[in-house]
């Protein structure tokens, strides 16, 4: 067994998809009662980061004997469940699901009470769930996917993070289906387009300030982001992120948008 | 000087504080409208934004900013909190629009509003009722149709609201008894 590490991004990405069937349609983990340790929460992140990579097939067989504790199989699809320092939980697609009272809305509001629990100020809380929300509306309505996005959240030793994963058509086919954006030439370039104010594959005036959001709440505080896409990657360390300053960089080919936002407990504190 | 404005409190009507997302927006707009609906007074409404947290600009404009389009509707955000104004702000600028906001009583339009119609505003604010032709005296440089021009602009951004008087047209800030 691994020993209790903090569950990096990836980690995060590889832990909340898994590879389903022959075709490869990486699908969202779905989320019931379970009662893993985070200690066995990483060995599962590891195993899936081996699945991510191909070897799928031989884990395949192991999987129902490895994951005992950690979920149960529905089928081909893990259910992971929550922890007190975290949970994975998918996003809603239909706007019931984010009615007051919702399991999505329930979970949200974990999160922000676990990071005030630890200390942080109840609105830097109240900020980080809404950049979450802003995320999780953002995965819905743009990934084009059939499977549900899947949100995250881990508060683990020093650090607070929240993730949210969708398995669609990426932002530069997601923005070229506006004709104002036909002209991005890559992926690069399209999520560097993305995350400026005012961007959106819509083109309305008003939208496209989700990930403003984002980087407000995050305002004079010490955090990293990383937004990474079907071939792209942009990153931020440092504190007060803007959109302009990311650094950006081409990727191997991967479905889907993630978006993965942490910080340090202790700063969030001071 | 400001009147006692019906209005209903949006955290209690969407049961929530946190207000974010644009999917969670498009989902509370009818619940939004209804209230508003509910609790105006002559088209006029306050939106009553004590108890929210984060109003987000996707939520913001799925949910809220709609009620501006309402036929003879008249909004006016009320306890407003400063980091939420700058959100609102986005979506108004983006939108060309504009909204007056009360926070301890005192009027301040957020949003775009450009120089000239600024000074119209000023001038109906200042006056408390007035037709183009009231306007007209005031620089004769500009003649009344550009004056009644500004008026109908500041209508449609529902930061005035009018009445007829005959063939004339008077308009007293959104706000004003």
């Amino acid at each position: 067994m691994m020993a209790n590490s903090p569950m990096h991004s990836l980690d995060v990405l590889d832990n909340v998809l898994a590879n389903i069937g022959t075709a490869g349609v990486k699908k969202p983990l779905h989320l019931d009662a379970c009662r893993a340790s985070l200690a066995n929460r990483a060995e599962f992140a590891a195993m899936r980061r081996a699945w991510w990579r191909g070897s799928h097939a031989d884990l395949l067989d192991q999987l129902p004997g490895r994951v005992d504790g950690l979920g149960e199989l529905t089928g081909s699809l893990l259910v992971v469940g929550p922890t007190d320092s975290g949970e994975v939980h998918d996003v809603p697609e239909d706007q019931g699901g984010w009615e007051p009272g919702a399991p999505f809305l329930m979970f949200q509001e974990r999160f922000k009470t676990a990071l005030v629990n630890t200390g942080a100020p109840s609105p830097f809380a109240h900020g980080i769930v809404g950049a979450l929300n802003e995320m999780a509306s953002n995965a819905v309505e743009h990934a084009q996917s059939a499977a549900p996005p899947v949100s995250t959240f881990e508060l683990f030793h020093d650090r607070w993070s929240f993730s949210v994963t969708d398995v669609g058509v990426g932002v530069l086919a997601s923005l070229r289906t506006s004709p104002k954006y036909q002209m991005l030439k890559n992926e690069v370039m399209a999520l560097q387009t993305a995350i400026t104010d005012g961007v959106s594959s819509t083109a309305r005036p008003g939208r496209g300030f989700g990930f403003t959001q984002v980087f407000r709440s995050l305002a004079d505080r010490a955090c990293s982001i990383r937004f990474r896409t079907t071939g792209a990657l942009a990153v931020w360390e440092g504190v007060s992120p803007a959109s302009q300053q990311l650094t950006m960089s081409p990727m191997p080919q991967r479905i889907g948008f993630h978006v993965a936002v942490s910080g340090s407990l202790a700063t969030v504190r001071a | 000087m400001t009147m006692t404005i019906a209005g209903f409190n949006l955290a209690e009507t969407v049961k929530r504080t946190v207000l974010a997302g644009r999917i969670a927006g498009a989902g509370d707009k009818s619940k939004i409208e209804k209230a508003a609906r509910a609790a105006a007074s002559e088209g006029r409404v306050a939106i009553d934004c004590s108890g929210i947290e984060v109003m987000s600009s996707s939520y913001f404009d799925a949910a809220v900013w709609p009620l501006w389009s309402l036929a003879d509707f008249f909004p006016i955000m009320t306890k407003v909190s400063a980091h939420v104004i700058d959100d609102i702000e986005i979506v108004l600028k983006a939108n060309g629009g504009a909204a007056w906001c009360l926070t301890k009583g005192e009027p301040r339009i957020v949003g775009a509003l450009d120089s000239t119609l600024e000074r119209t505003v000023q001038e109906v604010v200042r006056r408390g009722e007035v037709s183009a032709g009231d306007l007209a005296d005031l620089d004769r440089a500009i003649g009344a149709t550009a004056w009644s021009n500004r008026l109908a602009a500041l209508y449609n951004l529902r930061l005035v609201r009018r009445s007829k008087d005959g063939r004339r047209l008077n308009y007293v800030a959104t706000w004003r008894a």
